[in-house]
Formats: C-alpha cells, sequence, structure tokens
C-alpha cells in the first residue's frame, strides 16, 4: 500500500515536473530553431528563479515576483542576443562558445549576490488535499493548471497570430522571410526574448518545490537537452511528449530509488534512443 | 627550413625550461610543472577542436577520470607511476570511445552538447557515488618511489615531478605534431574545411571524427593522470566540473585554435594569469567566462593564429611591392 502511495506521489510529481519542464525546454526549442545553440538556457532558468526570489522577498507578492522575474530575464535574453550573439551570427560554433561562457558568467553571478547555500520560495498557497494517506500541496496542482494555461497561450500565439507566423517563417527560412517582408532581426531578438522569459518562468514556479542553488542551471541545461534531442530537435510536439516523459520518469524513479538513479535513468533513455533514432522520436 | 627552425626553437625552449629549474622558487617550480602537464591537455583538445573542427565541453571526464584512476591504482593495488599513467590513459580512451560512440550519431553542435550531458551526470555519479572519487572531499594518495641502484626516485619531490613533467611534455609534443603532420592529421583538417566534401572524396568522417575525439580524449586521460601522479597527489569529484572542461576551451581559444603551438603558449599564459588573479580576484571564474565570450567575439584566432594571419599579409605585401 505504502509503495502503491509512492508510485502514486512519484507519478503526481512526475506531471507536475514534467509541465515545468516542457515551459524551459519549449523556450529552449524556440532558440534552437533560429540556430542558436544556447547552452546557457539553464542559466536563464536559474537567475530567473534567483531574481524571483529577490523580488518576492522584498515586495511580498509571489504572483508580482514572477511577473518581474519574467520581465528581468527576457530583457537579458534580448540584450544577450543584441550584445553578444548577433555579432556572432551564422557561426554556430562561435555561438556556442559564447553561450558556454555565459554559463560561467550567470554561475558566479548568482554566487556572488545570492551565495551558494539553496534557498527555498514560500508557496503563493499552502493549502493541501491527502491521498493514499500522503498530503500533498496543492500549490503543485495549480503550477500545473498554470503551466498548461501557459502552454496553450503559446499554441495560440505560435499558431494563431500574425507575429506567431513571423516566427514560424522566419525560422523555417530565414532568407525567404526576409524577401517577404518580415523583419526577421527584430524576431529573432523577440524570440529568442521569449524564450528566455519561458524559462524563467518555469524558474520561479518550481522554486517552492525545489530550492534554488546557484548549480542548478547547468543541471536543467543537461536535462533540457536531453529532453530536446529525445523528442526531435526542432518539433515543438516531441519537446512536449519528452518533457513529460522525462518529467514522469524522474518523477517515479526518485521516489522509489533515489535522484542520482533518476537522472542516469535519462541518460539511458537519451543512450537509447540515440541509438535506435538518432533523429529523435518525433523528427520531422 | 622553416620546419628546421621550428625544431631548434623547440630544443632551445625545452633546454631553458630544463636548466632554469634551480634559479626557481617553489611556487614556480609548481606552476611550470603545471602549466607542462595541462599544455598536454590543450594539445589534445587542439586535435579535436582546433584541426577536425569538433567541440566538446565535457573534457573534463578525461581528465578527471585520468587523475582518479591513478589514485585508485595507488591507493588499492599500491600500482607504479608508469603503470598506473597507462592504465589511467587506457581508461581514459576506453571512455572517449564510448562516449564518442554515442555523440557520434547527432550532427553538427549537438555533439558538444552530447559531451555536456555526459559530463555532468559523471560529475553528478562523482560527487553522489563517494568510493568513485571520495566525493567532494576527494581523498589523497601516495605513489609508490622508484629504486634504481640504490637511490630512491620519490614522486613527492618537486624536483623528480619537475622533470618528469617535462619529459612526458616534450614526448606528448612529438607524438602530437607527428599526428598533425601525418596524413589523418591532414584529412582531419579537410573534415574541418569541408565536411561534405571530404565525405564525397571517400573518407569515412564519422569514423575519423570519432577516432580525433578518442586520441583527443587519451591526451586529456594522460594530462589528468600526470597532475595527479606529480602535482596534486590527490583527486576529487571537483576534476569533473565543467570549470575543468573549460580549461582546455579558454587555452586552446587563447592561444590560437589550429596552430601547432597555440595551445601551449594559451596555457601558459592563462595558468600564470589565473594564478596572479585568483589570489586577489575570489570569482575568478566569472572573469574567465567575460574572456571567453570576448575572445570569441573579438579574436577568434587567438594569439598565435592572429599573428601567423599577420605575417603573411606582410609576406604577400613584400612579394607584391
Amino acid at each position: 500500500m505504502v509503495m502503491i502511495g509512492q508510485i502514486v506521489i512519484g507519478g503526481l510529481n512526475g506531471i507536475v515536473w514534467g509541465l515545468i519542464l516542457a515551459l524551459i525546454t519549449i523556450g529552449l526549442t524556440l532558440i534552437l530553431s533560429m540556430d542558436i545553440p544556447n547552452v546557457a538556457h539553464g542559466e536563464l532558468y536559474m537567475i530567473g528563479a534567483v531574481i524571483g526570489y529577490f523580488a518576492i522577498d522584498y515586495l511580498g507578492f509571489f504572483w508580482i515576483g514572477l511577473l518581474i522575474a519574467m520581465f528581468t530575464v527576457a530583457l537579458i535574453g534580448m540584450g544577450i542576443e543584441r550584445g553578444v550573439l548577433r555579432t556572432i551570427e551564422k557561426d554556430p560554433i562561435r555561438i556556442l562558445i559564447a553561450t558556454f561562457g555565459l554559463i560561467f558568467v550567470f554561475q558566479h553571478v548568482a554566487l556572488l549576490t545570492f551565495g551558494g547555500a539553496p534557498r527555498r520560495i514560500d508557496p503563493p498557497m499552502t493549502a493541501s488535499f491527502s491521498i493514499f494517506g500522503f498530503h500533498y500541496p496543492l500549490y503543485r496542482i495549480f503550477v500545473a493548471l498554470i503551466s498548461v494555461i501557459v502552454l496553450l497561450g503559446l499554441y495560440l500565439f505560435l499558431y494563431r497570430t500574425k507575429f506567431g507566423l513571423w516566427i514560424r517563417a522566419s525560422t523555417q527560412n530565414r532568407d525567404m522571410a526576409m524577401a517577404m517582408g518580415i523583419p526577421v532581426n527584430a524576431i529573432f531578438m523577440w524570440t529568442f526574448a521569449l524564450g528566455a522569459a519561458l524559462a524563467s518562468v518555469g524558474g520561479v514556479l518550481s522554486s517552492p518545490i525545489i530550492a534554488i542553488e546557484y548549480s542548478m542551471g547547468l543541471e536543467m541545461t543537461v536535462l533540457a537537452f536531453i529532453i530536446v534531442i529525445i523528442g526531435g530537435i526542432g518539433s515543438l510536439k516531441g519537446t512536449l511528449i519528452g518533457a513529460i516523459l522525462i518529467g514522469e520518469l524522474e518523477g517515479i524513479s526518485s521516489a522509489l530509488l533515489n535522484p542520482t538513479i533518476a537522472r542516469m535513468i535519462s541518460l539511458i533513455v537519451l543512450v537509447i534512443v540515440l541509438i535506435a533514432r538518432p533523429r529523435g522520436l518525433f523528427s520531422k | 627550413m622553416r620546419e628546421r627552425y621550428y625544431y631548434i626553437g623547440f630544443v632551445i625552449a625545452i633546454a631553458v625550461i630544463a636548466l632554469i629549474q634551480p634559479f626557481l622558487n617553489y611556487f614556480y617550480k609548481i606552476l611550470v610543472t603545471q602549466i607542462l602537464i595541462y599544455s598536454i591537455f590543450a594539445m589534445g583538445f587542439n586535435i579535436l577542436f582546433g584541426y577536425t573542427g569538433e567541440l566538446s565541453f565535457g573534457h573534463a571526464i578525461f581528465f578527471g577520470l585520468g587523475a582518479t584512476v591513478v589514485g585508485l591504482c595507488a591507493d588499492h593495488l599500491s600500482l607504479g607511476f608508469l603503470t598506473s599513467i597507462v592504465i589511467a590513459t587506457i581508461v581514459a580512451l576506453g571512455a572517449a570511445w564510448l562516449i564518442g560512440f554515442f555523440a557520434i550519431r547527432v550532427t553538427g553542435l549537438y555533439f558538444a552538447i552530447i559531451t555536456i550531458i555526459f559530463s555532468q551526470i559523471i560529475y553528478l555519479a562523482t560527487l553522489n557515488w563517494k568510493w568513485i572519487a571520495g566525493g567532494d572531499d576527494g581523498f589523497t594518495f601516495r605513489i609508490p618511489s622508484w629504486k634504481i641502484m640504490g637511490m630512491t626516485v620519490s614522486f613527492h619531490n618537486l624536483q623528480i615531478a619537475y622533470y618528469f613533467g617535462l619529459l612526458f611534455f616534450v614526448l606528448s609534443f612529438l607524438l602530437y605534431k607527428r599526428i598533425i603532420d601525418s596524413p589523418y592529421g591532414k584529412v582531419l583538417k579537410s573534415i574541418r574545411e569541408n565536411e561534405g566534401r571530404a565525405s564525397v572524396v571517400g573518407y569515412n568522417v564519422m569514423r575519423l571524427k570519432l577516432t580525433s575525439f578518442i586520441i583527443s580524449g587519451g591526451f586529456g586521460g594522460l594530462s589528468g593522470a600526470l597532475y595527479a601522479a606529480l602535482v596534486s597527489h590527490y583527486t576529487s569529484a571537483n576534476l569533473f566540473t565543467i570549470a575543468v572542461s573549460g580549461n582546455p576551451v579558454i587555452w586552446t581559444l587563447v592561444g590560437g585554435a589550429g596552430t601547432v603551438i597555440g595551445p601551449v603558449i594559451g596555457t601558459g599564459i592563462m595558468v600564470l594569469f589565473i594564478h596572479f588573479i585568483s589570489t586577489t580576484i575570489r570569482e575568478y571564474l566569472m572573469l574567465i567566462g567575460i574572456l571567453i565570450i570576448v575572445v570569441i567575439v573579438a579574436t577568434p584566432r587567438g594569439i598565435m593564429g592572429s599573428l601567423i594571419t599577420y605575417y603573411r599579409r606582410k609576406t604577400e605585401n613584400e612579394a607584391m611591392a
């Protein structure tokens, strides 16, 4: 009975965690579709959580802190795109190395301002309900709902608005989009900002569940790329399914075994996918 | 003719390093030994990045494995210096083969990203499973001394370490130069210049990239093994971090990727630079990050690359005039 309870709780955690992962990795997929191999994506998630922590600590309102973190990280993203990546565009290997350098910058800025000790944000709601004799916090269900709403909104934005059409056109064929009069350069900046904002939302939403730490960005980068490669690079649907799959896998295996083994299992899944379907499960 | 100048310069440089040893104080002896050993790491990385055009952000795996295998050999099996180093290098080669075997399946830049994934998960494993490298605390060990004709050669003696570092540096450099100048090295360069054409001409590009990754991993393992056996006598999970993977990237970039001597010069400059700033600035890794960005944006050719282009342009102008 306890075992079943653990599996159910692990499964629930997995769904919540998978939806948060989906927010972050879909942000990454958007950035990757512009040929920007951004290995500092996890750092945007981490810096979002850190900014959220300070804003919520100062203001006392969770949701306002979330918005502040989102807009600040979007601005940081724009700065990176304009200031660093734009100067070396069309040379992905240099972009890759530059974003690798950004990892060190973000990690140590966080270490200087936030410190090395892990800290948690208080959840905006403390209610819980009981399931199989365990108390399950209502906040997590709420996070899952918010993630679904954001993902739906993103879908409508990308597939039902003119701006979304522009984004899809510019990432599919840059020169052709430019010839059609789409402001591709501006679109790229806004898309990068959107991807960064999604990562930071994931960061703030997850920080009442898992503690914020300066080193968590790199772990997220690793997880996000595992998901992107499993799902098929460039496929939004694949990314979403990959995120839920890995979230579920890590949720259940951390509940039954331990987090290190859970990460190993994700790696093994990646290796199996690389051997069987090197282009990912849902590649175009 | 130019080749001969290179060799004369190389012999003079080695002779100078060998002769100045007695005049250096304790810290400079350690620094020079470190630079010599780290250069092996950078040279290996240059074969992959500079000559094949393939990136790896996970070279800490091989450096850390080299150091850890030497530690485990000395601690549990009390194996001698040379045996441990040979075993450590073979283990690193094996690990590079295994990781490269999986990573090579994705195209282009995702190769580098797979190396990050592997390196971070191996770091997580070494951090939590203390039997590998002692976790965050690590462990120290003693390398058994050699007894030759009544003399004792202790690897905990700094002068011995200095000359052994120099010896291995020279051997590795000759091997590295031999690889680059060989037909194999020329094919690697052709992959860097135009992968599609190299494959159309009939070269097995995947296989060549994989062997280049394995060779470069082997150099990394040797460097880590020598570092643990001669300098630190210590290993820990921290040798597997992204900061260690970043080292050969910045060394090679500063010195000049794809130039023979560039990585060695880059290593020398950066090790001295970090030695001096780390005493005053605590978060010096942030500076390393900024430096990586500045170098890649402003001068991706590095010091040697820029010098070579400068001289080439100058001689061309003189020929025209």
